[in-house]
This record gives C-alpha cells, sequence and structure tokens, in this order.
C-alpha cells in the first residue's frame, strides 16, 4: 500500500474549515479522538488505541553490566518500530526518518526526562543492573503517533514489574514470578508527549491532529508535560509563527490533557491490580480488547470527509431554536394557530441521528465467544452459498479502495505535490507582504 | 464424517475459548484481532500493492510477502522460523499468480502469548484474507494439539498442558478436502500416536470451519 494520497482539493478544503474553526470529524479543537487503554497478561505490556492509530508496547528486562560512566545505574533502551506497510510510505527512507523521529521523542520523554530511577535498578555496583527495553510497535498510523507511542511506553512502564533478586556469598539469584512477588519500576514522575498542528493564518492550534490535518497544517509541535505540569520535552518543526503566546498556550493545553491521560493510566492499573488480585495474579489481559460486538466498517465509519454527527446536531438545534422562536413570534400574535404535534413528530424523527456513537462504528449484535459457553445462533443455515459467491460479495466493499489506489498514477502525485508546493509559497508572499510594509 | 458439522452448531470444540473482531485497523485491506485463550493475535493484510525493487516475480517464487512481528527485541531465531511456517500455510490459499507484478504482504502481531501462538497466528491470517476479499482457494485452518504423557490428546491446550506435554504439533488444513497443509511438531510420539492426533486435529478444524463461516456470516451484513 502507497502513502495516503489526499487530493489538493482535500487539503484546501481542510484548511477551510479550520478558518471556519471546524475540524473535518466534528471534535473541537482542544479535543482528543476517543483513547483505549488494554493491559496485557504479562507485565509491561500496554496496547493503546487513539482513534485509528493503535501501537502494542512491551517492557522486558536482563541483567547485564552498567555502563562505564555510570556505574551505579541500569540503562534504559526505547526502540519504536514501524512496519514498512503500517506506515503507509513506499519509498525507502522517509518511513525510517519517522521511525528514528518518534524514536527520539519518546526517548526525550522517558529517558531524559529521568522518569524511570536508573539507580533503583542497579542491583551490584559496576557489576550487575537490569536493562530495561521498551518495545513500541506501530499497528496502524493516522497521525498524533507520539501521544499514542508515549503513552504506551508509560503505561507499559508503570504496568511492568522486574523479578526480584536476592543476592547471596555475592552470588545473584533471580527469583521466579511464582515464588515472590515482583517489584514494580520506580517512577518519579509521568510525562506524556502532546501533539499539536499549527495553522499559521489565525494561530489555530488543533490538539491531536489526524493523518490528514497533520499533512495539512503549517507546523508541528510537540510538548512533552507530566502531571506536575512541568516541561519535559519540546519539539517544534514546520514554519515558524509571529505569535509568541502560541507556544505558551499550547503548554497549558499539554498540561490539562497529559492531566487526563495520566488519571487514565493510574485508573487503569488500579483496576488491572484489582482482577489481578481476585485472579491471583492472572489477568485476562488483551482478551478484553477485542469487542465482538461491533465493526469498524470500511464503507462509511472511515470516511474521513464527511458530515458528523455534531455538525447534524448543530444545525438541528439551530433549526429547532428558529422553529421556537417562530412559535414564540406567532402565540404572541395569534395563539390558536399553531399545530403542535407536528413539532414533536419533527423531534422524534431527528432523535436516532445523534444516537450513533461517533467512530464506533456500526452496531452489530454480540456474538457470544466461541467454545465452552457458545450459544447457536438460529436453525436456519445461511451457509448454503458457495465460497466464491460469498467473497465476491464481501469483496464489494473493498473495491472502492482498489478502485481508488488504481487511478492515481505517479505523474498525478508528482503534479500534485508540484502544485500544492507552488500555491504554498503564493500563500507565504501574500502573508509576508502587508507585515513586511507595517 | 462428523454429524456435528452437519448442523449449525459448534457444540464439538473443545479447545480454548475462541474470539476475534474483523477490520480493526483502517490501513491495510483486511484485518484482525483472534485470540483463542489466552494467546492474542492481530493480523493484517496489505496489497495487492506493487512489488518493491529489485524483487522480481518468477514462476516458483509467488509474491506472497510475510513478517511476524514478536512483541519484544529484535527479531530472534524463533520468530523468524513462525515466520517461515505461517507463511507456507497461508501462501497456498492465495491465487498469487492473478496479480502479475504485484504482491500481497501479511503483517502478523503477536499481542499476548499463552500457548499455541502458531495455529492462532495462522487463523488470524486466514481471517485477514477473508476480510480483504484477496480470491482465496479455500480457507486455512490451523490446530494445535498434544500429547499428555498418559497418551491423552488434547486439542488446543493452554500453557501449562503444553509445558507438560510429550508431544505437541500444529496442524494447518485447507478447508476443501482437510488435506495437510502445514505440519510443526516437538518432542516424541509412536507413528501411530502422531497419526492419531493429526486425526483429532482434523475434526476440530471442521469445527473451526463452521466458526469461520459464522464469523463471515455475522460481518458480512455489516461490510455489505
Amino acid at each position: 500500500m502507497r502513502d495516503t494520497i489526499f487530493a489538493k482539493c482535500d487539503s484546501e478544503f481542510v484548511a477551510a474549515a479550520i478558518k471556519k474553526k471546524k475540524r473535518l470529524d466534528g471534535r473541537r479543537f482542544d479535543e482528543l479522538r476517543s483513547i483505549e487503554l488494554h493491559f496485557g497478561s504479562d507485565f509491561g505490556c500496554a496496547y493503546v488505541t487513539l482513534g485509528e492509530t493503535k501501537v502494542l508496547a512491551q517492557i522486558s528486562c536482563e541483567l547485564s553490566e552498567p555502563r562505564n560512566v555510570r556505574k551505579n545505574e541500569g540503562n534504559l533502551f526505547v526502540n519504536v518500530e514501524i512496519h514498512d506497510m503500517v506506515c503507509g510510505v513506499f519509498e525507502t527512507g522517509h518511513h525510517a526518518h519517522l521511525a528514528v523521529h518518534t524514536n527520539r521523542l519518546i526517548e526525550k520523554c522517558i529517558k531524559d526526562s529521568r522518569c524511570v530511577d536508573l539507580e533503583a535498578l542497579c542491583i551490584v555496583s559496576e557489576e550487575q543492573a537490569w536493562e530495561i527495553r521498551v518495545d513500541v510497535s506501530v499497528l496502524n498510523y493516522d497521525g498524533n503517533l507520539v501521544t499514542c507511542c508515549s503513552l504506551a511506553a508509560l503505561a507499559a512502564l508503570a504496568h511492568f514489574k522486574t523479578p526480584h533478586v536476592t543476592i547471596e556469598n555475592s552470588e545473584i539469584r533471580i527469583d521466579s514470578i511464582k515464588e515472590h512477588e515482583p517489584e514494580p519500576l520506580s517512577l518519579h514522575h509521568y510525562p506524556i508527549l502532546v501533539a499539536f498542528a499549527i495553522f499559521g493564518e489565525n494561530d489555530d492550534i488543533l490538539l491531536d491532529p489526524t493523518e490528514l490535518e497533520e499533512k495539512v497544517c503549517e507546523s508541528e509541535l510537540v510538548i512533552g508535560m507530566n502531571s506536575f505540569n512541568e516541561l519535559c520535552g519540546m519539539h517544534f518543526s514546520g514554519r515558524t509563527t509571529s505569535n509568541r503566546l502560541l507556544i505558551v498556550n499550547a503548554s497549558r493545553q499539554a498540561s490539562l490533557v497529559a492531566g487526563e491521560l495520566v488519571k487514565l493510566v493510574k485508573t487503569k492499573l488500579e483496576i488491572d491490580n484489582e482482577t489481578r488480585r481476585k485472579n491471583r495474579g492472572k489477568s485476562e489481559g488483551l482478551v478484553s480488547a477485542i469487542h465482538t460486538d461491533r465493526i469498524l466498517s470500511a464503507s462509511q465509519d472511515r470516511s474521513t470527509l464527511r458530515v458528523t454527527q455534531r455538525e447534524i446536531e448543530e444545525t438541528a438545534r439551530s433549526f429547532l431554536e428558529d422553529r421556537q422562536k417562530m412559535k414564540v413570534s406567532e402565540v404572541e400574535s395569534d395563539s390558536t394557530q399553531i399545530p403542535e404535534p407536528s413539532e414533536d413528530m419533527d423531534t422524534e424523527e431527528m432523535r436516532p441521528v445523534f444516537r450513533k456513537d461517533q467512530k464506533r462504528g456500526v452496531e452489530v449484535p454480540p456474538m457470544s465467544s466461541f467454545g465452552q459457553d457458545w450459544a447457536p445462533s438460529g436453525n436456519r443455515n445461511a451457509w448454503t452459498l458457495p465460497n466464491a459467491t460469498l467473497s465476491d460479495a464481501e469483496s464489494d466493499d473493498d473495491e472502492d479502495d482498489v478502485d481508488f489506489v488504481k487511478t492515481i498514477t505517479d505523474e498525478d502525485r508528482i503534479i500534485d505535490r508540484i502544485e500544492l508546493n507552488d500555491s504554498e509559497e503564493e500563500h507565504d508572499t501574500i502573508v509576508l507582504q502587508p507585515k513586511e510594509l507595517k | 464424517m462428523d454429524l456435528e458439522v452437519e448442523s449449525d452448531d459448534f457444540v464439538g470444540w473443545t479447545g480454548r475459548p475462541i474470539k476475534c473482531e474483523i477490520n480493526v485497523l483502517s490501513k491495510p485491506e483486511g484485518s484482525c484481532i483472534f485470540s483463542q485463550g489466552g494467546t492474542v493475535v492481530m493480523a493484517a493484510l496489505y496489497g495487492p500493492h506493487e512489488i518493491k525493487h529489485g524483487k522480481i516475480q518468477t514462476e516458483e517464487t509467488p509474491a506472497f510477502q510475510m513478517s511476524y512481528r514478536s512483541k519484544k527485541g529484535p527479531p530472534s531465531n524463533e520468530s523468524r522460523s513462525l515466520e517461515e511456517l505461517i507463511k507456507t500455510a497461508c501462501e497456498s490459499v492465495v491465487f498469487t499468480r492473478t496479480f502479475a507484478r504485484h504482491e500481497l504482504t501479511l503483517v502478523v502481531q503477536e499481542m499476548q502469548n499463552c500457548g499455541g501462538i502458531l495455529s492462532c497466528a495462522i487463523n488470524a491470517g486466514c481471517l485477514a484474507m477473508i476480510n480483504s476479499g484477496v480470491d482465496m482457494q479455500h480457507l486455512v485452518l490451523a490446530v494445535t494439539a498434544c500429547l499428555t504423557n498418559d497418551n491423552r490428546i488434547v486439542v488446543d491446550p493452554d500453557e501449562s498442558q503444553l509445558k507438560s506435554a510429550k508431544m505437541s504439533m500444529e496442524v494447518a488444513f485447507d478447508s476443501e478436502l482437510f488435506n495437510v497443509i502445514m505440519v510443526n511438531s516437538q518432542g516424541t510420539s509412536s507413528v501411530e500416536e502422531y497419526q492419531n492426533t493429526i486425526g483429532k486435529c482434523r475434526e476440530s478444524a471442521r469445527i473451526l470451519k463452521e466458526y469461520f463461516k459464522s464469523v463471515v456470516k455475522k460481518y458480512a451484513e455489516a461490510l455489505l
């Protein structure tokens, strides 16, 4: 699969919508997408989904000799893995760049902010210390990789426990988890990276940008924050903006978001601890991350450009308000002529529109897990069709995607890019000239 | 062969409970998250997409890329051997030659390993292929079984049963004739026991096929 191609009209539409203070998915500028956080049954495993961006983090540890420079400290490695296909960038080079960039940002946030107490990892000075390895694998990419990865890494670190170590006659023995209760890592604070997309002309700051917004925006800002409102890393790329207060405002927002996310990690950890206590240290883990009662359909709920529930809600509300105003005015003028039941009908018709949850996909009846507690769905055997016809029926749905990929050739893409660049340059000159004149 | 297969229910399944969700990722053409007991795997099928430079599709090597990713550390020998096994099982199913100069990429991510990850990965790969709508000759169904020390055959055992087992094997079948596509076994057993175990796996694969059908049936309504 190639890099997701966004048409010029798409990006222009996004920019135009943002000028009108609207986002395509209907979020406010300071709103995150829906977050899910699940802990695995192994210690130090966290699965985070932020909208369509999905990430799995796993912590592992092994004993090794500490570095010569710091002989009484353990070591921490961060590794972000993005598969060629996941990122969707076909050409080599750029993909590696994204992985390295994310890796460095996570390293900045977790390692350089000294959130993990490395001295506590040392067992015998100059001889043995724990080496902690953070592996983050990106499963799906739809913008704001850094928040998703840093949240997963942090949650996994908070969840991780090192096995207990006993020292007898200068001999080090690692106790198995069954013999001795493992010890959690000591974390000084909980830092989280928060990403913003900045659309410079009106200084619009968008929290948690999607892939499309990341591509269209003028500059990206990543701020590392912990729950004590301390800054632990910042990255700014793209064109600079004139407003000095922009970054201050963004960091204020970031501190709020970081506080919320840390709260989420802590509550989820408590729930996990509680279930482990009840089930003798065992938990169902990531099995709970499988939702059998919904389907994320490619046809409808994943299209990026669409009229959102919020928009419908807003228009419906304004419409209703208008009607009410009319009604009031009519009441004032003549109270007998209003047909009241018709309005009730209207509201009833509109209600189902709001009910459907956004980005949660189509609801399907829950399916009981297959196995011991399986209940057959019915007697009728609907599987009378041969395989071929069924796969045809299914592929109907996916054909749209495939067609889309086919119609765009290399030339188109190159032409698109050239034109885009031109237009950006034009924007530049238009923006800069009046300021210079002043 | 079995009466249970003819009817529409899956009472015959003696293994761990199975759970799956299809179409979980937005980027790949087909994807699924699949669990058997505590073992959880995510599979994604990308393509058909252009073959990367330097690789030439020949008659002998159909263009099917497979990558298995364990969740911790750099790829080990174990994960590479798993990758090869999953590849042999899943590759055989697809009509790769229909896509001239294009290839398919299957990515399987380990999420939680509580035993039987190979069969879980193959089943997940199959569901991802079903979801993507790629032309398939038949389905591929994988079952893990082990032979305990008192010569009992356990289908789809959990981690502790696998550890204490005399012999354990993962077998993949096609869904039409239920011929063996791939076998991987550890430990020792007599030839007769080995064949019996494969026979048991085959019975379970038939039930598994019914489950796959029910998954497609359930999701086809929403996807259409």
